[in-house]
This record gives structure tokens, sequence and C-alpha cells, in this order.
């Protein structure tokens, strides 16, 4: 039984990843992000259990380098932008995990590696049922994505 | 005493931030190694003595739950207190892992003083917790 929105699984989680490893707040919003370019970083994984699905985020370079300094310690010029994107895989996985242990306390779910994810463009648009939040972050936005199957 | 870690989790940035806090809180770390998944894990044990293992689950080619399978199955290595840390937080994930053997959980994401106090307690070192945060 869904009692709590997605959407409000996904703000608290997001949250919780960012705040507790990154310690970066952030804000939902309903704001136009940025234009979205060829150097915006996607991840995605599908995860199996209870219910079955698809989450992923993305960010611009620069949000997502700043995201993986404050996760790793590192300086902006000490940081690659391969860690970028594996930590950009791993607040994924975080995230995802909070949101389904909020959603499904007791039955575990089994989570894919995260991996690069196709841009959304205006050829490839968000999938009908996708619930997508925009976050305002102290350098620019992050955007999480959640589906799940239906009739699974 | 200084203990000698093994980090098993696929994400090098994840290992790095574990890595890190074990460092920073306090608990006395000596040789920290590293594997990106447990069959690497088994091959670092079969040539190194480690007095703790930190683990993910969710990991290609062996994954933790394997991994500890193997461990609980080895006479030699039966002993090696493991730490799980991982995003489920599932009650029958922790339930397993621990009927497993595994000594502790902690979920991701974590506040750095929790995998430190957690590192203590299995390895009965209730003074070194997390002074440094």
């Amino acid at each position: 039984m869904q009692v709590v929105p997605f959407e409000t699984l996904i703000d608290e989680s997001v949250a919780e990843v960012l705040e507790s490893m990154c310690f970066t707040s952030s804000e939902p919003t309903d704001a136009s992000p940025e234009q979205e370019g060829a150097d915006w970083i996607h991840r995605r994984l599908e995860f199996n259990g209870p219910e079955k699905g698809s989450f992923g985020v993305r960010a611009s370079l620069p949000t997502a380098r700043m995201i993986a300094c404050n996760l790793l310690a590192l300086e902006p010029e000490e940081l690659t932008d391969q860690q970028a994107g594996e930590t950009m895989g791993e607040i994924a996985n975080m995230v995802c995990g909070a949101v389904l242990c909020r959603f499904e306390t007791k039955l575990a779910f089994n989570l894919s590696q995260p991996k690069p994810d196709v841009a959304v463009s205006s050829e490839n648009p968000s999938p009908n049922g996708r619930v997508s939040r925009m976050f305002s972050l102290e350098e620019g936005m992050l955007i999480a994505w959640l589906e799940i199957e239906q009739g699974k | 005493m200084a203990f000698n870690v093994l980090i098993v989790d696929d994400s090098a940035s994840m290992r790095k931030v574990i890595r890190r806090v074990l460092m920073l809180s306090g608990f006395d770390v000596g040789s920290c190694l590293e594997a990106g998944d447990g069959l690497e894990a088994l091959e670092v044990l079969e040539r190194e003595w480690m007095d703790v293992v930190v683990t993910d689950i969710n990991m290609p080619n062996m994954n933790g739950e394997e991994l500890l399978e193997k461990l609980s199955a080895d006479a030699m290595r039966c002993s090696i207190p493991v730490l799980v840390v991982s995003t489920d937080r599932s009650d029958d994930r922790l339930k397993r892992m621990m009927a497993l053997g595994a000594r502790g959980y902690v979920t991701k994401p974590f506040l750095p003083e929790t995998l430190g106090a957690a590192m203590a307690q299995i390895m009965g070192e209730p003074g070194h917790a997390s002074s440094a945060f």
C-alpha cells in the first residue's frame, strides 16, 4: 500500500544522501534546469524485488564534480571526470536504496550496477510514468527520477 | 593495536570514502587493502592476513552474500569479522547477512561516526569511536 507519494520519498532520500555523505544541502525546485548539454552526467540502474523498475540521476559536469569533491574530500584540481561519473553512479545507488527502503521496509530489492544513461532530449523524451524531481544545490541542479513497471 | 582492513566494494569512490572515514574515526588502521568484488577479496585473503573485512553486498562477479558464505565455510578465515556496508536496509537482507556470519551492518548513506562506531564495536575497541568528527 502506497501512502507517501514517490515525490516525497525521492526528496527525503536525496536530502539524506547529500547531507550525510556530501555535506551538501538540496532544495526541491520547480525552476527549469539550465540547458542540458553533452557535458551532463547521467547514471541509471534497474531494481528488482517487490517492485521492478529503474532509477536515475543526472547533473551538469560542474555540479557532479562539486558533489564528487565533497564526497571524496578532494580539491577540484585533484578530481578526474571519471571520478565524477563514478560518484554520480554511487549517488544513484544510495538514493535508490534509500527510496526503496522507505517504500518497502521488509523485503529486499536487487539493484543493478549504475551505468551511463542516454540523455533526455526532444527526440528522446522522458517516458510516461516517470516521477522526476529537480533539486537546487549550492552549485547547479540535480535531477532524480524513478520509474516503476506497472503490472509486475 | 592496529588492525588490517580489507574494503570490498565495486565503487572505487566508495572504497575511498570508507578508507578516509576509518582513518578519521580514530579507529587504529594498519594495512588497508581494497578489492572490487568478492572474488578479488578472496584473492587478497589468500595472500594477506586481514583482521576485518568491510564489504558491500551488490557487486559483480561475486557479491557480498557469496563472499560471506565462502568465508564462513573456510576454516582458516571464518573467524575474520565482517562488517557489511550496503544501501539495502530491508529486514530480509539484514537477517540473511547476519545469519551468514556478518558481525555488523551499516547502511549507506552513513554518518562517518556511525561507521567508526560499528568498526570499534565489532573489533572490541569501544574507546575509538569517532572522536575526530
